[in-house]
């Protein structure tokens, strides 16, 4: 992955930024992205001392077509091409249908299916131009089969994804670009913290492995995925779940 | 190849079974490369498997050829016995021997139907219950099936073929819970077309055949065994250890 670049959103803190340092330990140049800039600033300065990588911040809002269109000039300019996306930015919703009012619904649904259509769409045309991509989505078992704990939002969100990785692969593979994505369960990081301990433990009780995932599970999974080793896998969704859902 | 995301794979073993050819053969290849200590089983051919060793222990692996039927019990039991003799543990299964003729249905035999599901069925479940033994007792290891994208897809000329490999994805989610407990990952990987010795004819005499898959495939090629063997690799080291009942299609986006 040695001199490659990479966009990573929603990098400033959990699954985001083990992505982001994993990536770079590759060798890639990454560019992370939150709308938290000082977590996202803190995690860059923190990504580049531990592996002497060039790494950038940039704040934006991904939901806003104006601030991605000005990311993507950035990286142009900066880097002249890009060629991983990782759609990691996304929200949590737990409510149940009763609970969802539409506010609720089009927030979750906003930020985490909409915004990666508006990062995605902003990204293809440089990763066209050198016909070469790999774009990473971030979906969730709860987009396969239902929340456990999770909202009736979130859930959505994240099976849009999965149809746009499978529609999105058959769109980009003329041009040697190719998007999968990757559906962890629970896993332990700031957003997995609102669960309650007797929630932890059901999903705990149910996953045949025996414990929740790790941060780490999800950036190894992506990392093969951003690498060249990867070129025939395209519209695929990796799970990345210690058996909890078999598909 | 550029990369370093280092597999940590040195020091293990691993069985590749079928692997003097095709697949098989490169994913022997790839683990040897990574210090994977491979038992490279065969069934008939003893020569290619030679030359698959030598191969690995001139890049400065260690290999040994082991001869087997994996479809017969104590054939197997015995390629088991002879790797733990010589290597003292195994690590990773790589249950890849099988075979895939295409025939149209009424021409499929019962001697037929029952030679593609004991070599592609049968062995892969014969293979895991002796290895995985040996894994419960050393406290883990990765099973890794290499199954087909014909186990998703049917096809009008492998209906004997299609049902193997739809059997070994369901073996492979099955057992993914079943050694859960045991700290044994079983994931499965399921190849589109790769151009190998066992298919390259057909193709050869059947070139619409070639050109209609082509067609399906968004990336508009056909799989290399190396496409395949660097997934083997991945799935078998512990970046992989929270993955487990999963297929993993490998198809150029055939099947999505």
């Amino acid at each position: 992955m040695k001199d490659k670049i990479a966009f990573i959103t929603g990098a400033a803190r959990g699954i985001g930024k083990v992505i982001a340092l994993f990536l770079a330990k590759e060798g890639a140049n990454v560019i992370l992205n939150d709308i938290d800039e000082e977590a996202g600033q803190k995690a860059s300065q923190e990504i580049q001392r531990k592996t002497g990588a060039k790494v950038s911040f940039i704040k934006a809002n991904i939901t806003r077509e104006k601030e991605v269109k000005n990311i993507v000039s950035v990286i142009e300019k900066e880097f002249t091409n890009l060629h991983i996306l990782v759609n990691n930015a996304g929200i949590l919703s737990q409510e149940g249908i009763e609970e969802t009012n539409l506010h609720l619904w089009q927030k979750v649904l906003e930020i985490n299916l909409t915004g990666t259509f508006i990062c995605t769409k902003f990204a293809i045309p440089l990763m066209k131009k050198q016909r070469y991509g790999r774009i990473i989505n971030i979906s969730s078992v709860a987009g396969e089969c239902g929340g456990l704990n999770v909202g009736v939002a979130y859930a959505s969100s994240k099976a849009g994804i999965l149809g746009f990785t499978k529609s999105l692969a058959k769109d980009l593979a003329p041009f040697n670009i190719t998007v999968n994505a990757v559906a962890p369960s629970l896993i332990e990081t700031c957003m997995g913290k609102v669960f309650t301990p007797q929630q932890r433990q059901q999903v705990i009780n149910q996953t045949p492995l025996g414990r929740l995932g790790k941060p780490e599970d999800v950036a190894f999974a992506v990392s093969f995925l951003a690498s060249e080793k990867a070129g025939f896998i395209t519209g695929e969704i990796i799970d990345v779940n210690g058996g909890l859902f078999i598909n | 190849m550029i990369e370093n995301m280092d597999l940590k794979l040195e020091g293990k073993v691993g069985i590749v079974t079928g692997a003097s050819r095709g697949i098989g053969r490169e994913i022997a290849l790839t683990l040897g490369r990574y210090g994977v200590s491979v038992a490279v089983n065969y069934c008939k051919d003893s020569k290619s498997a030679q030359e698959v060793v030598e191969k690995i222990e001139n890049q400065q692996g260690r290999a040994i050829p082991v001869k087997a039927d994996v479809s017969n019990k104590d054939e197997v039991i015995q390629m088991v016995e002879k790797t733990l003799h010589q290597f003292s543990q195994i690590n990773i299964l790589v249950n890849n021997a099988g075979i895939c003729p295409f025939a149209e249905f009424f021409d499929i035999t019962e001697k037929m139907w029952d030679r593609v599901l004991s070599t592609n069925l049968k062995g892969a479940f014969l293979c895991c219950r002796y290895v995985a033994e040996v894994m419960k007792e050393q406290g883990g290891g990765k099973i890794v099936n290499i199954s087909s994208i014909s186990g998703i897809v049917g096809s009008a000329t492998q209906v004997h073929y299609c049902s193997s490999k739809g059997g070994e994805n369901m073996l492979t989610k099955s057992l993914a819970i079943a050694l859960a407990p045991y700290k044994i990952n079983v994931n499965a990987i399921l190849p589109g077309t790769v151009m190998t010795d066992s298919n390259r004819e057909y193709y050869r005499e059947n070139p619409e055949l070639e050109e209609e898959t082509l067609e399906r495939t968004p990336l508009k090629r056909f799989g290399s065994p190396a496409d395949i063997a660097e997934v083997v690799a991945f799935l078998c080291s512990e970046k992989a250890d929270w993955i487990t009942g999963s297929l993993w299609p490998i198809d150029g986006g055939f099947a999505s």
